[in-house]
């Protein structure tokens, strides 16, 4: 990530790092504006547009190739137009009886498990832990660098 | 199907005594001799009593039998190969004779000796698995002691942390062991549906337990064919379906940090905890990373331009950045003037403290490591704002030089060091 030594030989990863910097360079534009000192409203509200950009830039650099990131996609277009009243039934009752307990719990925490059978809620759960990992190092990255140069405030 | 049905749960229940004691007297005698010497007790018993009775008198057997040598590992497996078969021929008439409980639960048995054989032979000689489970350790680990030196982490990110990182320390013998455990506890669990074919049930595991559990793909299709002559096609689907489930949790398994669980329900626990974790991670970034984001932009132009070699984006962000970094010293060097007590909380409020040079060096030696040379050097190269007791104009003066100069992509280089206070 740093122009002096490549840190990230996976290309998911420079995909990545590439879309949260832009969401995040978005976000900065909008904060330079405001007056230095936020309320606490206000820097919570910063915080979720921060993480909400972290999914974005995960769920789009994947594209549509994977079910969690196009659920992740189709839920964030939803509260774009904040039609959040919105309600999708439950239409795939079968799957729940032919699932394990745990696995219950698993499509409430990945993105769109609801309406996946067992063996591709697993997979998808791979490949989700595997960006996520990937987005929280680059996160981490990002902030020690940041916090390593110039006069940033970390908290 | 139906008449096993019923007592599958009660099979099940059955398995997991046995497994926990089993596993619980392995670690406690640190004897492995032990279970194939039971076994044979165990065939000497009175086959007409009740479960309770047979599992009784199996656990009452384990801590007065003696300790076994452990070295002689053939004597063992054919100790284990003559109990094999005691077993089998009593399998047999159990099966012939309608008590399918009981003779499940000699298949178990058989299982698990089976198993024993399979896990004695490859504690010898460790898995490709087990290495590939330690290096999948050392690597969460460092992704851990990164986050522990990481600086505005939460409390509760912190003990979850540590609680991986726990977890990672205990990879060991036991997750060899129990991993073999685990394969015979699954074909044991799925032979019971079909005991008429109980009998290539125990060939499997003792096939996929010496070719070491990697071509275990192909005796079972073996299996699977002749089993399809038995059962209806709706098992089979059913199996093809549960395997595809083993697999994926599997992979799953290779990549949460915590491999060393022997059955899939924690397993599951563990795979949702780690979700939970990774995501309550973005959460905790994302709330510190708002001071960073004006710092960005710098290193957006960095990526943007990464083929480029002409300075043009970058200088003009650079400068940007300097100039915020040129009103700051500005502030400091008006407040030093004033008093030193309010420099200091001035930049405290920023995030910022005064150093001697020393320590400013030695840290970003520390931090950036290999990365930027001129780091160091340059930081040798600022004059002491920590002395401060001199005129103040011509440090600033060599401040602003240096970041000019520096510039281009060394952006980040701290021309005024700072310490995160949390």
């Amino acid at each position: 990530m740093k122009s002096t030594s490549p840190q990230n030989p996976n290309p998911l990863k420079k995909k990545l790092a590439s879309r949260f910097l832009k969401a995040m360079k978005k976000l900065s534009h909008k904060i330079s504006s405001s007056p230095s000192p936020p309320s606490t409203a206000e820097r919570r509200r910063r915080h979720r547009a921060v993480r909400a950009a972290a999914y974005a830039s995960m769920a789009s650099a994947v594209g549509p190739r994977r079910a969690w990131s196009r659920a992740l996609l189709r839920k964030l277009r939803s509260k774009a137009t904040a039609t959040s009243g919105r309600k999708t039934a439950r239409r795939n009752p079968r799957n729940i009886g032919t699932r394990f307990l745990g696995l219950n719990e698993l499509c409430d925490v990945v993105p769109g498990g609801k309406a996946m059978d067992s063996c591709s809620l697993l997979s998808e759960t791979g490949h989700y832990i595997k960006c996520l990992r990937a987005q929280v190092q680059i996160m981490r990255e990002i902030l020690d660098s940041s916090s390593s140069s110039s006069s940033s405030r970390i908290l | 199907m139906q008449p096993i049905s019923g007592e599958f749960g009660a099979m099940n229940n059955l398995n997991a005594l046995l497994n926990q004691h089993q596993i619980s007297s392995l670690h406690e005698l640190h004897s492995h001799g032990q279970l194939p010497q039971m076994l044979q007790s165990v065939s000497q018993f009175d086959p007409v009593a009740s479960h309770d009775d047979f599992l009784e008198q199996m656990l009452s057997s384990v801590p007065s039998s003696a300790a076994y040598p452990w070295e002689d590992d053939h004597s063992q497996q054919q100790m284990e190969e003559h109990s094999a078969a005691v077993l089998a021929s009593k399998l047999r008439q159990h099966q012939i004779s309608g008590g399918a409980a009981k003779a499940l639960m000699f298949q178990q048995q058989l299982l698990l000796s089976r198993g024993l054989a399979a896990g004695n032979g490859c504690l010898c000689s460790p898995t490709g698995s087990d290495g590939a489970l330690l290096p999948m350790a050392q690597g969460h680990h460092n992704d851990g002691v990164d986050g522990n030196g990481f600086k505005s982490i939460q409390a509760n990110d912190l003990s979850v942390k540590a609680l991986f990182n726990g977890f990672t320390g205990s990879l060991g013998q036991t997750s060899n062991q129990s991993q073999h455990f685990h394969h015979p506890q699954n074909y044991g669990a799925a032979g019971t549906a079909t005991p008429s074919t109980a009998a290539q049930a125990m060939n499997q595991p003792a096939v996929s337990g010496s070719s070491g559990g990697g071509a275990s793909g192909q005796p079972r299709q073996r299996v699977r064919a002749r089993r399809g002559q038995a059962t209806d096609p709706h098992s089979i689907a059913e199996r093809l379906r549960r395997e595809r489930i083993a697999e994926r949790m599997k992979a799953l398994q290779e990549l949460v940090p915590n491999a060393n669980k022997t059955d899939k329900a924690s397993m599951l626990d563990e795979i949702i905890d780690y979700v939970k974790f990774l995501q309550l991670q973005v959460k905790v970034l994302s709330m510190s990373r708002l001071g960073g984001a004006s710092a960005v932009a710098p290193l957006v132009a960095d990526i943007s331009s990464e083929g480029r070699s002409s300075n043009g984006t970058q200088t003009a962000s650079s400068s940007n950045n300097n100039e915020g970094m040129t009103v700051t010293e500005h502030q400091v060097a008006k407040l030093m003037e004033e008093d030193m007590g309010s420099a200091m909380q001035y930049l405290q409020g920023k995030g910022l403290c005064l150093m001697p040079i020393s320590l400013a060096t030695a840290i970003s030696t520390a931090t950036s490591h290999s990365r930027n040379p001129l780091a160091a050097a340059n930081s040798l190269k600022i004059s002491g704002i920590s002395d401060a007791r001199g005129p103040t104009s011509p440090s600033l003066s060599v401040l602003t030089v240096q970041s000019a100069t520096v510039g281009g992509n060394l952006n980040r280089e701290p021309s005024l060091k700072d310490v995160s206070k949390p």
